[in-house]
């Protein structure tokens, strides 16, 4: 346990150590925000509501989205594909220890950095300017536990795609598809409900929906009861289910590693 | 100044040619570009299974306004985009080779960095214009045309002068490059959306602030007959083409300030 601590906290200094790049990219995911928000706006200044959205909850779910990307990091998590790539992966399987679980300490690490630092002061940005709704205190433990399984969905899932760099040599490819399709899927570009209704259905069911859409809209108060804990039951399926995968890719990848000695 | 052209071409020809070497290569990544970007027009069309329209414009010509500031991005995109690159070299100690070398800093970075699969996005911007173009069967007059013509080309001014001035951000902070971003994908985001949707103060930051407005919406709008919020004045639109030479020139004054107060670590 406490060598799984010990590497988180690499995995937070990792990011603490640049404060300009914190405050950088908290300027751009708010600027992006605001942006959406208005696009929304005009949506719903048409129409009263969007799948169960109004105003109020529209404005709040780019904002909170956007204060979730950067600690489930949907973008360009390529630790593992960049060091498979330069042969430095060699050392990291060395290690006693497993190169799932030692990743996910870092990961964990980087995003509870990512979630004091970045996520909290744009969900200020967005109170202060566009007022939007904090969730209800009563709410506060299912926010934490889908924001946490949000974040495990999004270690799970970049784990599997950046394993793919032991099959493919340019790994970059496939980053940049998979990049693409979880700006739509996970409800980033525009929020799931939006589409058009069998895509929506389908979108929600997929992995990329329990990293944003669906905690966020946990955030906003929309699933009570029942449903609520279906939602988290989604996410928590999964996170073990990718996790398992990328167990088992990386049983396969290893067995594959020529390390060329030199 | 010609001969700097002059030598970029040679540059860019030289990395063409390396990159067309890895055809499968260069063909993946340009579709990955291409299927990129459409992804993004993909959700703004989701849009309009919900509402009729945006702002007051309908789908052909929200399509419309895309296609001429999408195509003006990604041409700029394609000519600039890789003085991004200065963070990294800022950081790392390579920028200091570059100026040993006898050409500017603007050109070496943009030639040396040039991504053809880029030509992707390009695509992608030329197919919506396209599919715009037959959803909104206007009757093209020669003024028309000119004006879309010229919108275009200052768009690709606009957009590379902002790549320009936000790369140059990191002469002063090193780490600071993510806040470009905001401004050149946020800008392209803005402007692909009529500016009717925006609040007074974003109308004018993108028309008087950052001259986003003349790289697309003022000239697609006169082209559409649309009118023009308060707060922008709709002439304003006939000084397109000076803007942008002047937002060009602008955004090179502040590299060579960001370069005066470049100190090298050294190393």
């Amino acid at each position: 346990m406490r060598l799984w601590w010990e590497v988180a906290r690499r995995g937070w200094r990792q990011r603490s150590a640049y404060r300009a790049a914190v405050v950088a990219g908290l300027f751009t995911n708010a600027s992006f925000g605001a942006l959406r928000a208005y696009v929304l706006l005009a949506v719903l200044a048409q129409r009263d509501t969007v799948g169960g959205f109004d105003e109020t909850a529209a404005v709040g779910f780019v904002f909170f989205t956007q204060a979730l990307l950067a600690p489930v990091m949907l973008f360009g998590w390529t630790d593992i594909a960049d060091r498979v790539r330069s042969g430095d992966i060699a050392t990291d399987l060395y290690r006693p220890v497993d190169l799932q679980h030692y990743s996910m300490a870092t990961f964990a690490g980087r995003s509870a950095f990512e979630l004091v630092f970045r996520s909290l002061p744009i969900v200020a940005v967005g109170v202060v300017a566009f007022r939007i709704p904090l969730p209800p205190v009563d709410l506060l433990p299912a926010v934490v536990l889908t924001v946490t399984l949000a974040v495990l969905v999004g270690f799970a899932l970049s784990f599997v795609l950046n394993l793919l760099a032991f099959w493919l040599l340019d790994s970059d490819g496939i980053a940049t598809i998979a990049t693409s399709v979880g700006f739509v899927l996970a409800g980033l570009a525009i929020p799931l409900p939006f589409l058009p209704s069998p895509f929506a259905g389908i979108a929600q069911a997929l992995p990329w929906a329990s990293m944003l859409q669906r905690p966020v809209e946990v955030m906003l108060g929309l699933h009570g009861g029942l449903e609520l804990a279906g939602v988290l039951a989604v996410q928590a399926l999964w996170a073990v289910v990718l996790l398992l995968f990328g167990q088992w890719l990386l049983s396969r990848a290893t067995a594959r590693v020529v390390v060329h000695g030199g | 100044m010609v001969d700097e052209l002059r030598l970029w071409r040679v540059l860019v020809a030289a990395r063409v040619r390396s990159q067309w070497q890895y055809r499968t290569s260069f063909l993946l990544y340009a579709c990955g570009s291409f299927l990129g970007a459409l992804v993004d027009f993909v959700a703004l069309s989701a849009i309009f299974t919900k509402v009729p329209q945006l702002g007051g414009w309908s789908f052909g010509e929200v399509a419309f306004l895309y296609g001429v500031s999408g195509l003006g991005f990604a041409l700029a995109s394609f000519a600039v985009a890789s003085v991004g690159n200065l963070s990294r070299r800022v950081k790392d100690g390579t920028f200091d080779s570059l100026l040993l070398r006898p050409l500017g800093t603007i050109t070496q970075l943009s030639a040396e960095g040039f991504a053809l699969r880029r030509i992707g996005r390009v695509a992608q911007a030329g197919c919506v214009l396209v599919l715009s173009l037959m959803l909104l069967e206007l009757s093209w007059t020669p003024g028309r045309v000119a004006v879309t013509t010229v919108a275009i080309a200052c768009g690709t001014l606009v957009y590379a002068a902002v790549f320009l001035a936000t790369a140059a951000i990191s002469f002063w902070v090193i780490d600071g490059a993510e806040v470009g971003n905001a401004f050149t994908y946020g800008g392209n985001y803005l402007s692909n959306q009529p500016l009717d949707i925006y609040a007074r103060w974003l109308r004018s930051f993108a028309t008087f602030v950052i001259p986003l407005a003349f790289a697309a919406y003022l000239p697609v709008a006169w082209v559409l007959d649309k009118p023009v919020p308060a707060g922008i004045p709709a002439d304003l639109m006939w000084a397109g083409p000076v803007v942008a030479v002047a937002a060009l020139l602008a955004a090179q004054a502040v590299w060579q300030a960001g370069l005066h107060t470049y100190r090298s670590t050294g190393t």
